[in-house]
């Protein structure tokens, strides 16, 4: 075989690889469609109305772990006790914070020291002291040594008094009824539905006071509106499709209620790993498969949580690096899951699908433009490929976001402005010239980085998204 | 071949573009005779606030305050509801949900027999919040549709079940058979006194689910009046049945002969155990304490829990619990017993 040969097969797999995944992103985005257009003009305050009285509702403790957070926790707090529900605990645990986070807490909510006995029911380091807030006494604050946020969710765990548990990060915005929202698929299925994840969006250019969402907005930062672009579509296309055949390997880490009783029956948290949101989800679906229980775990597309995201490439970076090697270990521990008859559709769709197009996605993408770019000099049949390359990946680049969009618009628009719209869509045009190009870099460098075996999580600077 | 290809996607782009920028503009134009409806609504509001808030106070109900067109039967629709979640007094919400009828029932009747899903549901959700009696009849002929979701079913069995429907029990004990617990105890929630007793005098008709949240209901009514009924469902059944049985007589914090319930200390059941302790705290039997002193050391962290909380409850418990730290050899219920003379006011 020649080195013509070699070029014309690599330029047919990455065009074979490229109509797989338009094709199973179609289908997706179909299953999308069909849902949402379902529940169009639904009066989705009302339809969880009910859920508001304490009789048919159930007590969940929400678990916020802090390290080095002073500048926000308190404004998060606060957006918490806002929130509309019936009954709730909020527990802050702080993971061995060297800045005043504690202090701030104790002095802000009148904190005094209280005794108790921590259940240990899955391990987590110790924990030194437990405060209670005398002015909200469903405000605890757990003071524990450091050992990184799936060890303070651990221990947050230990010390919840209610059945059922959310994760919270610490710089998260709340709507009020997020709550009500995402708890009621669990409710109405009758405690079938054992985990629920709701959509998150982008803080950034949205007008919040005191943790509260007062005017939903866009921001001028071109990284955040190709940010905001690409959680519209993950959440929007990829996780309502696989949610509806309980597929959904994620539940974010930002935001996710679980019940607990399953939480500590899989183990708590994995504190090895960068991605443990995702790795506990797995080690849920593993349980039940494994023990032929009939439950599952719903995404919920409402908006439900708003969060900050990085302004510059240089935390961007960072982020998509860890996302990377934090989805690479999920699927590594449990690779056993991988086209095993055992694990049904979990192991004959999601992994083989977090594993190809998610995980090994980035690498094939990034030979692709560095096809296009060989082929460019090269001429001929390559310049041929490329183009036909480069139009595939506008396709599952651009035209999927654009859509993705559209179908926001379509069903839950929650940009009020036409102006807003227009940014979005024409933004979303110019994915495949410059965002996912440096998305797809800083992906391939973060399995750079796990094959060097880095562990860290990289700092991540936030400004604060409440005023 | 590849030529033709590249022709061939170029294609496909061509519509998909066009399809994505027709989509566009359809949306930007929705989106601003949205906005254009919105701004008309809002104004309407403002002109019929003081009208409608003076008809529900007063029962008044003037003419000039007429819904003949979309955006103002959407500006009343949102008033009501606003003042159907604040307003308490019964002559208001009466007045509110005549008001509703006299100018929306034609609206949500024919929401109701809409193709789309979400349009019934919308009016569901309305005609239950303004209780809109005079729409009974078109509940019930939706609920006999045949393509017909479980969600509608609940709501309109709930708007049936609100608006004290005689017919009720039979809908869920003959109709609706399948429903869970959760599902009958949220529409039997919404029943008085009256009806909610047909459920009691019918009880060993129901299905097992329906049993279930009848007890629950009772217990989460914490009404004496129902304890005869709790107690005699605890001592005529067993499995599911009799633990929730147990949990609406320790709800309700009482029972007439603390002393039956006394063996259940040391049942090999959990939850027995802690429901058993929970009643004994809530009673101050003096009689439990030694059980309760032993259920510190039991194998399950909720009985163990609760035990102590019932001692707390005693007038001398606290001191009952440093006895335990100083003499017991257990160290579970030593934390207990620790930790619960130490909750202190900040419980929660």
């Amino acid at each position: 075989m020649n080195l013509q040969d070699i070029g014309v097969y690599f330029s047919w797999f990455i065009l074979i690889y490229m109509l797989v995944v338009i094709s199973f992103y179609s289908i997706v985005m179909l299953i999308s469609v069909i849902q949402l257009r379902k529940e169009y003009r639904l009066n989705r305050e009302k339809s969880f109305g009910d859920y508001a009285e304490e009789i048919y509702t159930k007590p969940i403790s929400i678990i916020v772990p802090a390290f080095n957070e002073e500048a926000g926790i308190v404004h998060s707090i606060r957006s918490l006790l806002s929130i509309n529900y019936p009954v709730f605990e909020i527990i802050v645990v702080n993971d061995g914070s060297s800045d005043k986070t504690m202090d701030v807490l104790i002095e802000q909510y009148d904190m005094k020291e209280i005794k108790k006995v921590i259940r240990r029911q899955v391990n987590s380091k110790p924990i030194k002291k437990v405060y209670q807030s005398q002015i909200l006494p469903n405000l605890f604050l757990v003071d524990k040594d450091n050992g990184g946020k799936a060890d303070a969710l651990n221990a947050g765990l230990n010390f919840s008094h209610y059945p059922y548990v959310c994760s919270l990060d610490g710089d998260s915005v709340l709507e009020r009824d997020a709550f009500l929202k995402v708890m009621k698929p669990i409710i109405e299925s009758n405690e079938e539905v054992i985990a629920s994840g709701g959509s998150i969006r982008i803080a950034n250019g949205c007008e919040i006071r005191n943790g509260e969402v007062l005017k939903i907005g866009l921001a001028k930062n071109p990284l955040v509106i190709m940010q905001v672009i690409e959680y519209l579509r993950a959440f929007l296309m990829g996780r309502i499709g696989l949610s509806r055949h309980n597929l959904l390997l994620i539940i974010s880490g930002a935001f996710g209620v679980f019940s607990k009783h399953w939480v500590v029956q899989a183990g708590g948290y994995r504190s090895d790993t960068v991605g443990e949101d995702m790795e506990l989800v797995v080690r849920i679906h593993r349980l039940l498969k494994e023990t032929r229980q009939k439950k599952r775990i719903v995404y919920v597309p409402d908006p439900v949580c708003w969060t900050e995201v990085p302004e510059s490439t240089k935390y961007l970076k960072r982020q998509r690096r860890r996302w990377h090697r934090g989805l690479f270990e999920s699927l590594w521990i449990h690779r056993k899951l991988t086209f095993n008859p055992k694990y049904g559709l979990i192991g004959f769709v999601s992994f083989p699908y977090f594993w190809i197009v998610e995980f090994l996605g980035p690498i094939v993408e990034l030979s692709g433009y560095i096809y296009i770019v060989i082929s460019l000099f090269a001429g001929g049949i390559y310049l041929e490929f490329a183009i036909l390359i480069f139009l595939l990946s506008c396709l599952y680049g651009s035209i999927f976001s654009a859509f993705a969009i559209l179908l926001e618009e379509w069903s839950l628009r929650k940009y009020p402005r036409i102006t807003d719209l227009l940014k979005l869509f024409l933004y979303s045009l110019t994915e495949t010239i410059w965002y996912r190009p440096l998305t797809v870099f800083w992906r391939c460098q973060g399995i750079w980085q796990m094959i060097r075996g880095e562990r860290g999580w990289g700092e991540m600077k936030r400004k604060g998204v409440s005023r | 071949m590849i030529t033709d290809d590249i022709k061939f996607l170029l294609t496909v782009f061509e519509w998909l573009m066009g399809i994505l920028i027709i989509l566009l503009i359809y949306l930007i134009i929705r989106k601003a005779m949205e906005n254009r409806i919105r701004k008309i609504v809002e104004q309407h509001k403002i002109q019929m606030n003081d009208k409608v808030l003076h008809s529900i106070l007063t029962g008044d109900f003037l003419r000039s305050i007429q819904a003949d067109t979309k955006a103002k039967k959407l500006a009343m629709e949102e008033l009501i509801s606003k003042y159907s979640d604040v307003l308490e007094g019964a002559e208001e919400k009466k007045n509110l949900n005549l008001l509703a009828e006299s100018r929306l029932s034609g609206y949500y009747r024919k929401a109701l027999s809409n193709y789309r899903w979400s349009t019934r549901m919308n009016a569901l959700f309305h005609i239950e919040a303004f209780q809109m009696e005079s729409l009974k009849e078109d509940i019930q002929l939706l609920l006999k549709r045949s393509r017909i979701s479980k969600i509608e079913i609940i709501k309109g069995l709930s708007f049936l079940a609100q608006i004290q429907h005689k017919g009720i029990f039979e809908f869920v004990t003959e109709e609706y058979k399948d429903l869970s617990y959760l599902e009958y105890r949220n529409i039997l929630s919404r029943l008085d006194e009256k009806n909610l007793e047909q459920f009691m005098l019918g009880y060993h008709s129901c299905q097992l689910q329906l049993k279930l949240a009848i007890i629950d209901l009772v217990g989460l009514k914490k009404d004496l009046a129902y304890l005869n009924f709790v107690e005699s469902k605890f001592a005529n059944s067993n499995g599911e049945e009799r633990v929730r049985a147990l949990k609406a007589l320790a709800a309700i914090g009482h029972t007439s002969s603390v002393e039956n319930f006394l063996p259940l200390l040391s049942s090999p059941n959990w939850e027995e155990r802690m429901l058993a302790a929970r009643l004994a705290g809530e009673m101050k039997c003096d009689q439990a304490i030694p059980g309760l002193v032993m259920l510190l050391q039991d194998p399950s962290w909720w009985v163990r829990s609760q035990a102590g909380q019932s001692i707390t409850l005693f007038p001398g418990g606290k001191k009952i619990l440093q006895e335990v730290i100083e003499t017991s050899s257990d160290s579970f219920a030593k934390d207990m017993a620790w930790e619960w003379i130490n909750k202190g006011v900040y419980q929660s």
